[in-house]
């Protein structure tokens, strides 16, 4: 509890009454406390809306454009602590902060992360655009800084908060402080970072300022489980979705929620804190010829490297940095050539686990240098597959496990190798619900919906269909739907049948990559189904897309886009503002990893 | 005429509210439903609502693979969805050249690879995806095949003695199978508009063009079977259909007099409910020849008005002779056909088996029937008959027995022939009780079915042939059938001892059938496991091996050592 707000420490009487509590009525209290004094902070703001200004008074706006809630966490970090400077703040999700309005801003703060392949993450992807695009303005005005959050086992490290740093410059910004770049284990850089910015900004912007925090845009925690302190969750269920022969292990994951008062709504995520399968770290012990019992230095003090191995560490993926740091010591002329060469790094990287690297080119490293090198295991988050109308206290998951092959072994994703194969009915989970307020179905549940979600990107519409059921939502619903195979490999057909018999499913437009002797896409279908796709969106459609980054979600854009020139009779640029405009409407919203 | 008689007897049409079948007839618009629609469906690899028992008429059942259904459900998939196709054969009579053709398509496109010859004498591919089905019927079509109403509420594949020894005899038989085949099929163009991309009719106007003069817009109220057969030969089984012309040659021998007629027979029953049971058929009279068709036109009419369309189960022919009685049943038919039956002719049935191996005909040519357990043609057998279609000039005839005839020899080809079939294991050495037996699909793909039938039958005759050994009486045998529910396909109703699922691992047993197939056997034992079947059957054969008259049947023996009581009459026997 090193964050308690409580100096001395809570009161005893009150922590006694409170062990009297069972859980569910605790986290209540929590959330009601939380409301209460969101209540009470918001009445002082408006009577501070009135008090005299400021002489020097210059307004910050912070923009957080955030993919699994990282990002959006510093950036409220930052706001609460320039608050506390009595700084006049604005903070605002990329995702409900338009564009144009960048030239008539005076300081702006941006906390970015990276998706994919160097890509901004989906609330960021209009602001980036408008940058990057034709219509970019000048920006003489304006004064900025950029911190850029990334994961470093990807090759375009922290590229979209480079890019909004770069570009910021180009247009004429005025750059406050260096740009600071923070990997998973981000939060020593990015504490480090408020803290600078703080100062700098209570430098520039200081003076007798009124802070003005941006309301969340939806109240709907009221559990006291959360990211740092999740649930200890009971799995359910872990039943395979696709038959055998389709040669992948996907599963409908059921976890029991009950007792933790967490709530969430369709289209989050739910985070689900992950280990190392015990025999992956007796592995990596015995390669580096440790007991295990050996102690290191980690982040909360002295911990034995079994422990750190199993909890801390990701042994599924290797970062570049780690590569290259164990072939300065591995005596392999082949793995140092293999390090001088970009793209050949990055394809051994992808396909290899951290014990394939060990086994390929053995070394024995000491514990500490091991614990150091590795990249901090983190957080899964899945998009939530079912609807609490629907389930209750449960919460389902659709986990396609990652398995890499090396030297004709199966290595299997940490989380989803849990969640699909190890964990045993009735075993524990830890989790938290990532809300996720930029994947909304329509306030209206009369508009129509598109969802596109091929593979386990499906997850959440079940979700929606869930929910509209349950709602009696009379909008459409037309699902895009593709995998390789229509028999044994269709998730949830059952379902969907069920859902288009019930009147609830109106279209759907199937691709299959290997049933025939093309291989189609949901893009393809996309293309196919254009003049039915573009009345749909003449009728106020919602257009949603789940499932991966790299590639589906832009081959998918790419299809939209088309969709919007040929039946919309536009060109290049002005359908890429026709889609920006959806965005900014919330009608096309993308939930892509 | 007729309807002043229904006015008079009122109770000749059964009231109340009709069977929802009847409404799907009904509105199907001849049969076409929205079938064309469902194979458009990317979403569902089967049928919705209606054209679930719609395809039936065009001679497909909507079936899935059982044995994994389970597992699909658990994934939340959904069944392995596929049809059946019956084809219509009318007397079992292919082609080599069609019989290669089918042989590519059951290796090429089925889930099981294999060509299924029934006891109605034709055959069955199992396991066809739903977009393999139009090119299935454009196939059969090319080959010169269809499979128009062999399934539905129609009268299906007509059954013809397979007797090629009698070949004049045989040859006007089967033309006769043919032409009421042909003469009672549907009207309708929705085979060929649906599956064959016939000229698809646009506006309703046009769909007057379909008229149904037999069988009426709402079809039959049930299915409705029918045979020709050359006694004493009974293989077709007459006591399972609604109607039977019984040949009776002219005084030559060579030639067709006329027929008696034979009708009512029946076997499917529901398992608990009384009103329903097994039934032989009646003797009606003998008609000449030329009144043959007069005579279908007016038995099948006749159930089409009279029939009960209030209550499935009891809708079938016999139920209907039962209900208004055989002579007001005879007199309509009668009025129907403008003719009165004379007094049936002697004729005797003595058996049902077929003569495995070669016999020659009185033409001279030979025929080779092959032994093909439980019909089932798959793997390296079917690949032997198919090398005999290569080279084969004569023609196969399925049996009703669910063997295959290879007739038509001449006698410098038998050599080769026999060559091929023993190469591919067609001919081997099997028991009389082997070759006796039979039994219907089941599992894994029929859906009604409630215990194993096809693949339980090879192991139960095992342990009988060592039963049968064991007591001394390894040669002789008893006619033994399974069936996986009790509607009747496998004919174990007929049987010696028939044996009728009830649920996996469990069947009712029944004993005291013929082996001439002219009774119905009683129930023994209900719901029993196969142990304690086996053990029961194990008892009764040592007592027929010890207790048993010299060439007494096993049927006859237990009824007259008082082990079942015979079915006398059906509907009261049967149950009590």
């Amino acid at each position: 509890m090193s964050d308690s707000p409580f100096d001395p420490p809570i009161p005893s009487e009150l922590t006694v009454k409170l062990s009297t509590l069972t859980q569910e009525q605790q986290a209540f209290l929590a959330g009601y406390l939380w409301s209460e004094s969101q209540r009470r902070a918001n009445a002082a703001t408006s009577l501070n809306g009135v008090s005299p200004m400021a002489a020097q008074k210059r307004r910050i706006t912070v923009i957080s454009a955030s993919a699994s809630g990282n990002a959006a966490g510093v950036a409220k970090k930052l706001v609460g602590r320039l608050e506390a400077e009595s700084l006049e703040v604005n903070l605002v999700s990329a995702g409900s902060y338009k564009a144009r309005q960048l030239p008539k801003e005076d300081i702006v703060i941006i906390a970015t992360s990276t998706q994919g392949d160097g890509e901004p993450p989906e609330e960021g992807v209009p602001l980036h655009s408008y940058l990057f695009g034709k219509r970019a303005p000048k920006l003489d005005g304006l004064s900025f800084a950029v911190v850029a959050l990334g994961d470093s086992s990807y090759p375009q490290f922290c590229q979209c908060g480079i890019d909004f740093d770069t570009k910021l410059g180009e247009l004429g910004g005025t750059r406050l402080l260096d740009r600071v770049e923070a990997d998973v284990d981000y939060q020593a850089v990015t504490d480090a970072w408020i803290e600078k910015t703080v100062a700098k900004l209570t430098e520039v912007a200081g003076g007798n300022s009124i802070a003005l925090a941006e309301q969340a845009e939806e109240v709907a925690v009221t559990s006291a489980f959360n990211k740092e302190n999740p649930f200890n969750a009971t799995l359910l269920d872990s039943i395979p979705l696709v038959t055998e022969d389709t040669g992948r292990i996907v599963n409908h994951v059921e976890i029991d929620l009950d007792g933790s008062g967490l709530r969430y709504q369709v289209g989050d995520s739910l985070g689900v804190l992950t280990s190392n399968a015990a025999e992956v770290v007796d592995e990596v012990l015995e390669l580096n010829g440790l007991s295990g019992d050996e102690k290191i230095e980690a982040r909360q003090g002295a911990i034995n490297i079994r422990h750190a191995l199993t909890f801390q560490t990701d042994l599924n993926q290797l970062t570049p940095k780690f590569i290259s740091d164990y072939a300065s010591t591995a005596n392999s002329t082949n793995l140092s050539a293999l390090v001088g060469k970009k793209e050949k790094l990055a394809s051994y990287q992808a396909w290899t686990p951290v014990i394939g690297l060990m086994r390929d080119y053995p070394q024995e490293l000491d514990a500490q240098r091991l614990f150091n090198g590795l990249k901090p295991l983190t957080p899964r988050l899945y998009s939530i597959a079912s609807s609490q109308e629907e389930v209750g206290e449960e919460v389902h998951l659709c986990v396609a496990r990652v398995d890499i092959e090396h030297d004709k072994k199966t290595h299997s994703g940490s989380a989803s190798g849990l969640l699909c194969s190890r964990l045993e009915e009735g075993d524990e989970i830890e989790v938290f619900v990532e809300p996720n307020p930029r994947f909304r179905l329509p306030q209206n549940n009369d508009t129509p919906i598109i969802m596109i979600g091929p593979g386990t990107g499906i997850a959440p519409f079940r979700a929606f269909m869930q929910q509209r059921r349950a709602e009696n939502a009379q909008g459409k619903n037309w699902l895009f739907f593709g995998n390789r195979y229509f028999r044994g490999d269709f998730l949830y057909h059952g379902d969907w049948i069920e859902y288009r018999d019930q009147g609830l499913l109106h279209e759907f437009s199937l691709a299959w990559s290997r049933d025939g002797e093309e291989k189609i896409y949901v893009q393809d279908k996309i293309r196919e189904n254009a003049r039915q796709f573009w009345e749909w969106l003449q009728k106020g459609a919602h257009i949603y897309v789940c499932g991966d980054a790299s590639r589906m979600a832009k081959d998918v854009e790419k299809a939209i886009l088309d969709v919007i020139k040929k039946q919309g009779k536009k060109d290049e640029d002005d359908a890429v503002e026709y889609l920006n405009e959806l965005r900014e409407a919330n009608r096309y919203q993308r939930d892509v990893y | 005429m007729k309807k002043a008689e229904k006015e008079e007897n009122p109770e000749l049409i059964v009231k109340g509210k009709l069977a929802d079948n009847e409404r799907l007839k009904g509105d199907s618009n001849f049969l076409r439903g929205t079938i064309a629609d469902d194979l458009q469906d990317k979403l569902s690899g089967g049928f919705r609502g209606d054209n679930f028992q719609l395809i039936r008429f065009h001679g497909m059942y909507a079936q899935d693979d059982r044995d994994i259904r389970p597992d699909l459900v658990a994934r939340k998939l959904e069944p392995r969805k596929n049809v059946m196709l019956r084809c219509r054969l009318p007397g079992g009579i292919i082609k080599p050249a069609q019989w290669l053709g089918i042989d590519e398509f059951a290796t090429e496109n089925s889930d099981y690879q294999s060509i299924r010859i029934t006891n109605r004498q034709t055959f069955q591919f199992h396991g066809v995806l739903k977009e393999n089905i139009k090119p299935m019927h454009k196939w059969l079509n090319h080959l010169g095949l269809d499979s128009i109403a062999t399934a539905g509420d129609v009268n299906r594949n007509v059954l013809c003695s397979s007797n090629p020894v009698e070949s004049q005899l045989h040859r006007e038989a089967y033309d006769w199978a043919a032409k009421l085949s042909e003469h009672l099929l549907p009207r309708t163009r929705a085979y060929a508009e649906i599956w064959l991309d016939g000229e698809k009719q646009h506006s309703t106007e046009d769909d007057y063009k379909d008229e149904e003069p037999i069988l009426g817009r709402s079809y039959l109220p049930r299915k409705f079977k029918t045979t020709v057969i050359i006694p004493p030969h009974n293989d077709v089984d007459i006591h399972a259909n609604d109607m039977n012309f019984v040949a009776v040659a002219n005084k030559t021998g060579k030639a067709l007099a006329g027929f008696n007629v034979v009708l009512g027979g029946g076997l499917s029953f529901v398992h608990g409910t009384r009103s329903t049971y097994p039934t032989t058929a009646h003797d009606f009279g003998y008609i000449p020849v030329e009144k043959l068709l007069d005579c279908a036109v007016a038995v099948v009419t006749l159930q089409r008005d009279w029939g009960n369309r209030v209550d499935r189960k009891n809708a079938k022919t016999r139920y209907t002779i039962e209900r208004v009685g055989l002579e007001v049943f005879k007199a309509e038919v009668e009025s129907r056909m403008s003719h009165k039956f004379e007094p049936t002719r002697p004729y005797e049935l003595t058996e049902r088996g077929d003569r495995i191996g070669w016999i020659q005909g009185e033409e001279g040519l030979h025929h080779l029937t092959l032994f093909i357990e439980n019909g089932r043609l798959i793997g390296k057998k079917k690949k032997g008959v198919a090398e005999i279609a290569r080279v084969h000039k004569g023609d196969f005839r399925l049996t009703a027995n669910q063997n295959l005839i290879i007739a038509g020899v001449a006698k410098e080809d038998k050599r080769g022939i026999e060559k091929i079939a023993r190469d591919y294991g067609l001919i081997s050495e099997t028991t009389q009780q082997r070759q006796r037996a039979m039994a219907c699909v089941s599992m894994p793909t029929c859906p009604l079915a409630m215990a194993e039938a096809e693949r339980y039958l090879p192991e139960f005759i095992d342990h009988i042939e060592t039963m049968l050994e064991k007591h001394g009486i390894g040669d002789n045998y008893l006619v033994t059938r399974i069936a996986g529910c009790p509607n009747g396909c496998g004919r174990a109703m007929l049987a010696e001892l028939g044996l009728v699922g009830k649920a996996l691992g469990r069947y009712n047993m029944y004993i005291g059938g013929n082996r001439a197939g002219t009774r119905v056997p009683k129930q023994l034992l209900e719901n029993a496991t196969t142990a304690e079947i086996l053990d029961k059957t194990d008892e009764l054969i040592g007592r027929w091996s010890k207790e048993g008259n010299p060439d007494e049947e096993f049927g006859d023996f237990v009824i007259r050592a008082g082990i079942v009581k015979e079915v006398k009459q059906a509907a009261t026997d049967f149950w009590d």
